[in-house]
């Protein structure tokens, strides 16, 4: 280790070398991870988070419209069979004025 | 006394005859889609308000019934959509239109049956409320007639469903209505 050189500064003399991929750095360029040491490249390989593939939701979102939609839409038109369903039928029949008139 | 400018716009007079034209000139395949998609709810929609007011079993079957009449009004809107999509085209001089993707297909549906589920409610409350109820009505016969070509070029929802009301017009569309010059207006 006495005559290593940093492979990113030939100039400076190594002070470690990386546990991952067994190169040997300097000062600068080694640091510590869980208690190992790792050069900053490999620090970065293997603390970087990959990007998870987005998950597509257009079908669930696009299928949670339309059941919404006719959802909605059936208890509008069941809202407008139970209010023509509570009229009296003397209404529909035309014989609602019978009653006011007594006849 | 300030002499009053002349409007840009056509007049109500033009706009009818644009109108009349335009639907005298829609192929028989347009019409069908038309008539196909309106035609069933319109029937059962006669059938369900004498069948509620008069049989004396309609209670019964009531919750079956409106579903039926809920269904046949999102497949008349779906059917209206593609319908003024093929009228669309004509004003636009397509020839032949892309075929819609899947998702398109899934957009179209999803958008009509929901924001068309709406419309009984929000343009009964406009029209109470004192709101703008002209706007109202016309955003959502807007979301039928844009709703097509939107989806074919692969727009989001959100910016069909989402536009305030009014907002929607024929400056949505790539070109504006032609004006009688045009090509499709009859020398």
């Amino acid at each position: 280790m006495s005559n290593a050189i940093c492979l990113n500064h030939p100039l400076r003399e190594a002070a470690a070398r990386c546990t991952s991929c067994g190169n040997t750095f300097c000062r600068e360029c080694i640091t510590d991870l869980d208690g190992r040491m790792v050069c900053v490249a490999c620090h970065r390989q293997k603390t970087s988070v990959k990007d998870k593939p987005k998950r597509d939701w257009f079908l669930v979102t696009a299928g949670l419209q339309a059941v919404v939609g006719i959802a909605v839409l059936w208890f509008t038109t069941w809202a407008v069979g139970r209010i023509l369903l509570n009229i009296p039928a003397e209404v529909h029949e035309g014989t609602i004025w019978m009653k006011f008139s007594g006849m | 006394m300030a002499h009053r400018q002349p409007s840009p716009l056509p007049t109500l007079i033009t706009l009818l005859e644009e109108a009349t034209h335009l639907l005298r000139r829609s192929t028989s395949g347009a019409w069908l889609t038309y008539y196909a998609s309106t035609v069933p709810f319109a029937l059962y929609l006669f059938y369900f308000l004498n069948d509620m007011s008069r049989s004396a079993n309609a209670g019964t079957h009531v919750l079956a019934s409106s579903l039926v009449l809920a269904l046949l009004y999102g497949v008349m809107k779906i059917g209206q959509a593609l319908y003024c999509d093929q009228m669309e085209a004509l004003v636009q001089g397509r020839q032949q239109a892309a075929a819609l993707p899947f998702r398109g297909w899934c957009r179209l549906v999803a958008s009509q049956m929901l924001v068309h589920s709406t419309a009984p409610w929000v343009l009964v409350i406009a029209l109470l409320a004192m709101l703008p109820f002209p706007w109202t009505y016309a955003f959502y016969h807007n979301v039928t007639i844009l709703a097509v070509d939107h989806f074919r070029r692969g727009a989001p929802p959100g910016n069909l469903s989402g536009s305030p009301p009014g907002s929607l017009t024929w400056s949505g569309c790539r070109t504006p209505p032609p004006s009688p010059s045009s090509s499709w207006w009859p020398s």
